[in-house]
């Protein structure tokens, strides 16, 4: 029993003081940090001024906004009440905000794909037609999951229907693009997969990889097999 | 072989007292004057001796008086036993409130040839029915939980004393026997004859998790030396300032932090 009532103070001790992080943030956010309030009391906050430019020095509230603009790192903020009619002081209570860096991401694999021509009215042409092309993307940075927008160019460079928004996405993930093509002409036609823009989970923009190599790639679309001469009898 | 008068005039006797740290200075063999001064409760009853001394004669005895202070005249003879220690309850018709006495020992050295020769030691004796008196210094005072305090006793009297606090919520009280002067805590004797004593309490046995509380102390026993040795008293004056209230407030509470 003894054993078992040390393992458990252990363990709320453990809990009452910050652990390795609390909350993960990407480099350029901001975020609103806040106590609940009490009648009577004033707040004092400080934050590690190497990981923000935000100065909580003037702060008396239960709530400040942090601006994590400053570095990539585990930064603390810390917060106590004073109450005003004793000036007594509260315990401190902490958090472990780890600012990650800025985000990025690319096209993963040399995963260009080829599908067969969609018939008259997308009605599959055999082949991979009727499925989906599947393409890699990797997120590095920031705080996942994400969110990416891609755009379809026909043969032509001309935009295809509207940009198209893949949620949830995992730092490994593959985007699926439908294979939803009409090739009426004799070779193939090459469309164009373009990564246009990502988010982080909190909202902070990735950068796209500049190589065309590295934010696009294709879909062959094979032309439909001709039948001529109709059916003879 | 005779002993020259000088030699005997050489000697020194010295009063202590057993089981006392009210020593007084060494007395050098002057009749009539005294360098020692004991301030007793009438009623008390202490030890005195002078050490025992090996030279100057064969006998050594010793004649305990009480003499006025103011004419020498004697007023009681004590003992006439020979011996170099003494136990005196100053309960006398002499012992009054503001008058005085004065102990004196006489050794004699009986050369064993018809001649004595004596020396005295003599101290003042004088009388007080006044107790000791004690006071808190420490004001009614407010704490925030987990933060210590200071709390201080001005006092009088003859070291060594005893003094019990108690605080009503436990913690902030303090037992303290055989305070002398010097002992750590103690300040030294002020102009009026007082001594400050103070005492830390810790930041951690002030602790209100769940609301304000007030500690009560209060002085329950004070004894100085005098006290301690009359059979017809227990504490000394309590009837001064000995109640203070030292509230400890409630630390406020804050949540955690939140974050979206």
């Amino acid at each position: 029993m003894k054993k078992l009532y040390l393992l458990i103070a252990f363990t709320v001790g453990l809990v009452h003081f910050a652990i390795a992080q609390d909350q993960q943030v990407t480099l350029g956010t901001s975020d609103d940090y806040s106590v609940t309030a009490v009648p009577g009391y004033t707040y004092t906050w400080t934050v590690d001024i190497a990981g923000t430019s935000t100065d909580v020095s003037g702060v008396t509230g239960n709530l400040i906004n942090i601006l994590w603009d400053k570095a990539e790192g585990t930064f603390n903020i810390t917060v106590f009440a004073t109450e005003t009619a004793t000036s007594c002081i509260s315990e401190t209570e902490t958090i472990s905000v780890q600012v990650l860096g800025q985000s990025s991401v690319l096209f993963a694999a040399a995963d260009d794909a080829q599908t067969c021509s969609d018939l008259i009215g997308n009605v599959a042409g055999g082949g991979a037609s009727g499925g989906s092309s599947s393409f890699q993307v990797q997120f590095t940075g920031g705080l996942a999951p994400y969110e990416l927008k891609y755009k379809i160019l026909d043969p032509l460079d001309a935009q295809v229907g509207p940009e198209v928004t893949v949620s949830g996405l995992n730092a490994t993930a593959s985007i699926d693009v439908p294979n939803q093509f009409i090739n009426e002409g004799a070779g193939n036609a090459i469309y164009k997969i373009v990564i246009v823009s990502g988010t982080t989970k909190d909202g902070a923009s990735v950068d796209i990889a500049t190589d065309v190599a590295d934010n696009t790639r294709t879909i062959t679309v094979l032309p439909k097999p001709k039948l001529t001469g109709g059916i003879t009898f | 072989m005779k002993k020259t008068i000088l030699s005997k005039l050489l000697f020194t006797l010295v009063i202590g007292l057993f089981a006392m740290t009210n020593t007084f200075a060494q007395t050098t063999n002057t009749n009539g004057t005294y360098d020692a001064i004991h301030s007793v409760l009438v009623g008390s009853e202490y030890d005195y001796n002078v050490v025992l001394n090996t030279t100057g004669g064969n006998d050594n005895t010793y004649t305990w008086r009480v003499l006025n202070a103011a004419t020498n005249a004697e007023i009681e003879v004590i003992a006439t036993d020979g011996s170099n220690e003494q136990t005196i309850t100053w309960s006398g018709a002499y012992a009054v409130n503001g008058e005085k006495v004065i102990l004196q020992v006489e050794e004699y050295g009986d050369h064993g040839d018809g001649k004595v020769c004596s020396q005295i030691s003599q101290i003042e004796i004088s009388f007080t029915t006044d107790l000791p008196v004690i006071a808190f210094v420490t004001p009614d005072h407010t704490l925030c939980s987990t933060e210590g305090t200071n709390v201080s006793v001005k006092f009088n009297g003859l070291a060594p004393w005893d003094i019990t606090i108690v605080d009503d919520k436990g913690v902030a009280g303090k037992v303290i026997s055989d305070l002398n002067i010097g002992d750590t805590g103690l300040s030294a004797v002020d102009a009026d004859g007082y001594y400050t004593y103070t005492y830390s309490v810790a930041e951690n046995l002030l602790v209100s998790p769940d609301a304000d509380v007030v500690h009560s102390l209060t002085i329950t026993a004070f004894v100085d030396d005098n006290v301690r040795k009359n059979a017809g008293k227990l504490n000394g004056d309590l009837t001064g300032d000995i109640d203070v209230d030292i509230t400890v407030y409630q630390l406020p509470q804050i949540s955690t932090i939140n974050h979206n």
